[in-house]
Order: C-alpha cells, then structure tokens, then sequence
C-alpha cells in the first residue's frame, strides 16, 4: 500500500517537475557531484596524493586538466576526492541536525507544556551563537579534525529541525484529521509517526536541501581556518587555504576548489528552491 | 421521528460543565485571563435520540462537542458516556469507551489525512479500538462501512482529494461508523458543503440512524438543518443553554428572546423541510 503510494507521487513529482528550469538543473548540479564523489572512490585521473615535485604549479593543460598544485598533486584528482568529503561530511552533519532536531520538534509540539519550554529554551540558547564562532570553539576544545567538525555542524542543524519541525507540527494538531485521529483513540506518539511527519517530510526535505548546502560551506570554512579535515586528506576548503599563499603565481589553485563550492552550493540552493515550489502545499491545491 | 422514552438509556449525560480557555496576559504582574466557553451546561441524550446544540458561533457549541469527547479537560462538571465518567476513566477504559462515540467534523476537507489512503482513514478507529481484528474481517468492514454511506468498496484504494465535498463528508460518516458506535457527535456536519449536497448528507444521517439506531448530538447554527434532523434542541448562547425542548414546540413557541431572535434572523425558516425532501440521495 504505502509502496503504490510513493509510486504515485514520484510520477507525479516527475511530470510536475521537469518543467521548472531551477529545479532540473540543482537536480542536474547536485546529481553530477554525486557521480564525481562515486567516481572519486574508484578512479581519479592520478592518486589523490601523488607528489611529483618536477611538475609543480602547473597551470591547466591535456595532462592535467585543471593543473597542479605546489606539490605537483593533480588538482582535479583533488577536487574529486574533496567532492566525496564534502559530501560525506555534510550528510552526516545534516543527519545528526535532523535525527536530532525532528524528534526534539515533534515533542515539543506533541506534549506542550514544560517540556515544549525546555526544547525551545535549548535551541534558543544553541541559537544564540553564531554557528562558525562555536565550530571553532568546539575544534579548538576537541582538536582539529573533520570528525569534530562534523560534530560541531551537526549540533548547530539540530535547533533549525528542531524549530521548523515544532512550528509546521504545531499547526497540524490544530487540524481536524488530528482530532479525528484523538478521537479514534489514536495516542500522542502514533498520531505523529501516522499523521503529522507524513505530512511535514515534503517540508522537512526542503530544509534538508538548503542545510546540505550550508554544511558544504561550514565544512569548506573550517577547514579554510584548519579546524576542518588535516592534510594530507583533500577538501575544497583546506585547497583555498593552501592557494591563499600561491594566489599571483597560480591562481587556477585558488579557482578551481572555489567554483566547486560555488557549483555545489548554488547547485543545492535550487535543487531546495525547486523542491520548495513543487511541494508548496498551496501549489498542491491548485490541483 | 420517535419522541424520547421517559426513562430510557442514556447514552449521553453532561452535567453543569465548565470549560475556559486561558487568554493571552494583559500584564506581566496579573494572572492571565480566562475565557469561559462552557458556563454550566447541562443535557443528556437517550439512545435513538437526536438532539441539536444551536448558537452563533462563539456561543461555545464546538467546545461542548470537544469536552464530550474529551479532547479539552472540563474546568468542572461530568460527562457521562454509556453511563461512565470519562474524565474519572483510566487512559485505557477511556480508549474502550471512545468505540461507543465517535465524530463527524465540519470540513471534509481538513478532518481526512491528506496522505493517507481511504481505507486506511476509515479503518482508524477500527485499528486504535478494536484489537485483533483479522485482515481478512477488517476489508469487510471497510467495504462494509463505505457501501453503508453510499460509497462503493473499491474507493478505499483512493486518495481523499479525488472525491468531492459530499463524498468526502461521506468517508468522514463511515470513519465514524466503522466501531459501530451508540453516539455521534456532528460538529456542523453540512455547513461547509454546497445547500443540494447538504440534504444529501442530512438524508444519510437520519436514514443511517433509523438503520443502526445511532443517537446524534447534533451541532448547527442553521436552523432549517436542526429542524430536520434533530427531536430535540438546546439553544446555546455564551456557553450557557437557554432554553431546551422539542423542536416543534421550541419552533413555534419560542420562549427565550435570544431563541425568538435567532428564529427571525433566519429566512423562510418555516419551508425547510419541503426543501430537503425533495432532493435525491444519489452523489
């Protein structure tokens, strides 16, 4: 039953979608990221940590389609493996942001009351911070490492889930099929499994999107500043620090890992746009 | 229309019931303050009965439905259902009792889970109050239910937005029906639908509760609809009840002036019924 159900929607997301000129093309960005980093695992052009100092510096030619770096390391290879750590960084950033966070949301918005207050008091205080500031704090406490920088970005996701998840919950027990549901005797935790995260997961999937974006740009910023991923392991922002140096002599150093940001994130910024008009509950009306 | 047995079963009882709603605070230093929705109601519904609630809106005839079924904690005041006090009820006798009365809201269109499949609405009460119902008894009952309110079986597999109001209204009856309840509770059941479906769906009602004998309490502001559903009707205003009798009498003598207000307010009240005979039951 619920299988025929998604095939229903996905159909309809398709024929719905494939005229939206942002959506296809965030999905386009986001999809080929996804092939690099699968590549990235199984072939780079040359070994992601080759040093081959005769060729260093190089700019962009038929061996090296994107040059070298001043340790002769092929920057494309770089930039494929950094793809893979981009990505895997922020998925689990997000995932630790959302498991933690929709819970938190749906509880708050299922029990009311003290509890409510003590979630919210919590992402008010979380909030509080500026998001960067506290990575840097939590690096410079737990060590520098693309583990705890994981960690420091995930626990600034979960007050976003949290908040948007009690908001948009919140409204739904106000609905009269909520009310039914407490009417058949339905109790707090299976009315939302049942009846409110269905009805929210277009939204939270929306947000999961432009998260994703902005965990790719905090994971690049840390590791700019050296909290992030250590050498010799590629990431995109770890090869702008290392370029900051060499920006007159080899600019193409600087470039290349800043397009890729640039690409994924205005990728994901769309892909999230597209999501967000396709799935506008108002929209849906319209039907 | 059958007038009430002196002395039979009451399915339902309420007894001075007092609901407030607190208010947003004025000031940091004074306590919030309260607005009183229910002031002491009283009534009680006998088994086969159908009693309206009239009022405006605001005169606290929703809130009355919700205490009913316990979705709002009472400030004072009981609830009898089936003879027990559902607010001196365990959480688990409460979920045995609630098969006994169940709901029909007022807009079809935001009391059905959009998400969820029609069998699977339908089938809810089904699932929360009755344990170990086979999947093969729970069809039956699905189809069972659907065909009873004029839908046809195979409808289960649809969605809710691929039916009309009238239909939807009808999915919400049959949810309704599914644990074969004594009591339902209409909270303006036909006034969001268009004036040919409502009889329609009024028609539903007073043929199902001749077929199943179900006992209605009946909430509407529209008095051509109270006067042809309901034996009895309380009038409703600022949460208290004004005054109380069978529709007949409290049609033509009105006693209360509120009562002989709402009764001029409306037009053409007196050819109701003519109106809602005459159409046909088809969807």
């Amino acid at each position: 039953m619920l299988s025929e159900a998604r095939a229903v929607s996905l159909r309809e997301f398709w024929l719905r979608g494939r005229g939206q000129a942002n959506l296809m093309i965030g999905l386009a960005v986001t999809l080929l990221l996804i092939a690099v980093a699968v590549l990235s695992l199984v072939w780079t052009p040359y070994p992601i940590n080759a040093i081959d100092i005769p060729a260093k510096l190089q700019p962009p030619s038929a061996a090296h389609w994107l040059g070298t770096d001043q340790f002769g390391r092929d920057v494309l290879s770089r930039i494929m493996a950094g793809a893979r750590n981009s990505i895997a960084v922020s998925l689990v950033a997000v995932g630790i942001g959302a498991g933690l966070g929709v819970p938190l949301g749906a509880l708050a918005a299922a029990r009311r009351g003290w509890v409510e207050e003590v979630v919210m008091r919590f992402n008010d205080f979380t909030f509080a911070f500026p998001a960067l500031l506290s990575a840097v704090m939590i690096t410079s406490l737990f060590g520098p490492g693309a583990i705890n920088a994981i960690i420091a970005i995930g626990i600034f996701n979960i007050p976003v889930f949290a908040r948007l998840t009690r908001g948009a919950a919140l409204s739904l027990w106000q609905r009269d099929f909520v009310l039914a549901a407490r009417v058949a005797g339905r109790g707090r935790t299976r009315i939302t499994l049942d009846h409110i995260l269905p009805n929210i997961a277009s939204l939270l999937i929306v947000q999961m999107t432009i998260q994703f974006a902005l965990a790719i740009l905090a994971e690049a910023g840390l590791s700019y500043l050296g909290l992030g991923t250590q050498p010799p392991d590629p990431s995109w922002g770890k090869m702008l620090n290392e370029a900051q140096t060499l920006m007159f002599l080899a600019p193409q150093l600087a470039i290349f890992p800043g397009l890729a940001i640039m690409a994924t994130v205005l990728g994901l910024n769309l892909l999230g746009d597209g999501l967000r008009d396709l799935l506008d509950p108002r929209l849906r009306r319209l039907r | 229309m059958s007038a009430q047995a002196p002395g039979g079963e009451m399915v339902l009882r309420v007894e001075n019931l007092v609901l407030e709603y607190p208010l947003p605070r004025q000031s940091l230093f004074a306590p919030a303050p309260r607005h009183r929705a229910l002031d002491g109601v009283s009534l009680q519904v006998a088994r086969g009965e159908s009693l309206a609630v009239v009022g405006e809106s605001g005169s606290g005839k929703s809130s009355l439905a919700r205490a009913v079924l316990a979705l709002e904690q009472p400030g004072a005041g009981r609830v009898e259902l089936m003879g027990q006090d559902v607010f001196a009820l365990s959480p688990g006798a409460l979920r045995g009792l609630r098969r006994h009365a169940q709901m029909v809201f007022q807009d079809p269109y935001g009391s059905l889970d959009p998400r969820r499949k029609v069998g699977w609405i339908v089938a809810e009460p089904l699932d929360a109050l009755e344990s170990g119902v086979g999947a093969a008894a729970r069809q039956a009952r699905i189809a069972e239910v659907l065909v009873s309110v004029g839908l046809k079986a195979r409808d289960a597999e649809k969605f809710p937005h691929e039916f009309s109001g009238g239909q939807r209204q009808r999915i919400a009856i049959a949810r309704a029906l599914i644990t074969h309840p004594a009591l339902i509770i209409a909270d303006e059941p036909v006034s969001a639908l268009d004036v040919s479906v409502q009889a329609q769906v009024l028609n539903l009602f007073m043929d199902l509760r001749e077929r199943l004998g179900l006992s209605y309490l009946f909430i509407s502001h529209d008095l051509a609809v109270v006067r042809h559903v309901a034996d009895r009707v309380a009038v409703m205003r600022h949460g208290q009840i004004v005054e109380e009798g069978a529709v007949e009498q409290v049609f033509r003598e009105p006693q209360h002036p509120y009562t002989r207000k709402l009764l001029a307010a409306v037009p053409r009240v007196g050819h109701p019924r003519q109106a809602v005979a005459g159409a046909t039951t088809a969807p």
